[in-house]
């Protein structure tokens, strides 16, 4: 699903399983110079980066909370234990406008679009 | 909650001291009256000449004493005694036997054997008898009272047991509420955000026909309205819990939020000048989510009661950032400032909206430890300041691991 522009330097992985956050996501970053990768559950994203080990890594991994499969919860406890994840930088995105418990970057739906683009170009 | 009705008993009881009976069982109706005019200024008499008699009228009154003739023809009155005692009213009613010869040792067990107080022989000596029945009155009626505060102590623990299940179905109702809110908020937020990143997204590109833009604008505007109202509804309920709104204080710097706060509203209301003035030091740490909705809920109220340019100024002290929020036109009249803060007081404007904006920007601030204040005048427009600790307090519960 990787943008097919072979310019693109920067990835930004998107795990969100509303299928036009991650739409929304693409188009807001494409047209900037990012290459954008979505996966609609944390285990499928984890799939993704498990079969490219070889790729660069994202320089950034936008990630909703609630998601069925494997949740945004158990991704960022993963990213905490594995070296290949533990220095990508990480923005929450949730509906649940609650942050509590959360280290990471937090943005709630609505997403204030400015703000995550913000929030990626300082990671990237 | 329901009160307990008493027991008709008690609250017959619970009169002051109300003279009880004492029952005479005796066949000689001369013997009876000599009796009865000795307990009249001490109890009320119920007379009974046989044993069947003496049951039936046992049953229904309140008896402080029975007064038992030994020599009742034809019945034996250890039998009857025997046959009160069944009865689960009359178990502890003092007996008293009456007997014209003085009984015999045998005798005398038997009657104490079946719970009697004693033998008086006849004739009866009045003050012996007064004295004796005084006695029992008194204890009577505190046997009463203590019946009377049983009945008051089990009502109590009825109560204390119902208003118990009571808080534990509040408390079970207040989750189900909280995680009705929560999954609520999600499942609007979800399809709103989807709609306002898209309207957001064209208005962005910028390549849109000025009719076709306009129409854009008004979703994106109306779709913020909305979000704003369940974001407060969420927030106004989270806030009612012990403890007020949470909030997770990170690292933060005021002029950045206030950019991109502007970036986000400049773009809905094009029409309208946001000038930003920024001095001194104003990294911090804040709840940035709960600062940019402060900043959001001042700035869209600027934009919808004020008219012309609005000017936002963050300085930076030695402890402090403050955010202050300026707009010309009417001011509030003063008669509401005393109340602004307060949630569902809705503006002069009778706009839409639950009037919580305000009241949720107040508790914003009260959980970083800060303040909020409004002066609003003809001449100096209408001025939202708020003052931020540079480090919010972090409270142990619902801090970060």
């Amino acid at each position: 699903m990787t943008d097919a522009n072979a310019t693109c330097d920067k990835t930004v992985l998107v795990i969100d399983d509303d299928e036009d956050f991650c739409a929304s996501v693409r188009e807001l970053l494409s047209g900037r110079g990012y290459a954008v990768e979505t996966c609609g559950s944390a285990r499928s994203a984890l799939t993704w980066l498990d079969e490219r080990p070889e790729a660069p890594k994202p320089c950034a991994i936008v990630v909703d909370l609630r998601m069925p499969d494997m949740d945004g919860y158990a991704f960022l406890a993963t990213c905490e234990v594995e070296p290949r994840l533990r220095d990508i930088p990480v923005i929450v995105v949730s509906a649940y406008g609650d942050p509590t418990g959360i280290e990471a970057d937090f943005i709630s739906k609505p997403v204030n679009v400015s703000r995550l683009l913000r929030s990626i170009e300082a990671a990237c | 909650m329901t009160s307990i009705p008493l027991p008709t008993r008690t609250l017959e009881l619970a009169a002051p001291e109300p003279r009880p009976h004492v029952l005479v069982v005796d066949a000689d109706s001369d013997s009876r009256a000599v009796l009865s005019g000795m307990i009249w200024p001490l109890a009320h008499i119920a007379e009974a000449v046989s044993a069947d008699a003496a049951l039936n009228l046992a049953v229904g009154h309140d008896l402080a004493a029975i007064l038992i003739d030994v020599d009742l023809p034809g019945t034996d009155a250890f039998a009857l005694v025997t046959r009160l005692r069944r009865h689960p009213n009359l178990r502890n009613v003092p007996v008293l036997f009456l007997s014209v010869t003085a009984p015999d040792w045998m005798t005398e067990r038997r009657g104490y054997a079946l719970g009697a107080l004693g033998y008086l022989t006849k004739p009866v000596d009045a003050q012996a008898l007064r004295a004796k029945l005084e006695i029992l009155i008194t204890l009577h009626h505190r046997g009463a009272e203590l019946r009377r505060r049983e009945a008051m102590i089990a009502r109590q623990h009825e109560e204390i047991r119902e208003a118990r299940a009571a808080l534990e179905e509040a408390a079970a109702a207040n989750r189900a509420k909280d995680l009705f809110l929560g999954v609520l908020g999600h499942d609007l937020r979800n399809p709103l955000s989807a709609i306002l990143m898209s309207a957001r997204l064209m208005l962005m590109a910028d390549q849109l026909p000025p009719k076709e833009r306009e129409s854009i604008l008004r979703i994106a505007r109306n779709g913020e309205r909305m979000a704003a109202l369940i974001r407060d509804i969420l927030d106004y309920a989270r806030g009612q819990a012990p403890g007020g709104l949470p909030i997770a204080p990170r690292a933060a710097n005021m002029a950045d939020i206030c950019r991109s706060m502007i970036d986000e509203v400049a773009l809905l209301h094009a029409n309208r000048a946001i000038q930003l003035e920024t001095s001194g030091d104003l990294r911090g740490e804040w709840d940035r989510e709960r600062v940019e909705q402060v900043i959001s809920n001042l700035l869209t109220n600027a934009l919808h009661h004020g008219n012309g340019n609005i000017r936002i100024d963050v300085v930076g002290t030695a402890d402090h950032v403050g955010v202050s929020i300026h707009n010309g036109g009417k001011p509030i009249p003063p008669e509401q400032l005393p109340t602004l803060f307060e949630p569902f007081r809705r503006g002069a404007h009778g706009r839409s909206g639950l009037g919580l904006g305000l009241y949720i920007v107040h508790e914003i601030l009260r959980a970083h430890g800060g303040r909020v204040e409004v002066t609003s005048s003809e001449e100096a427009g209408t001025t939202f300041t708020t003052c931020w600790p540079r480090h919010a307090p972090t409270r142990p519960t619902g801090a970060a691991p």
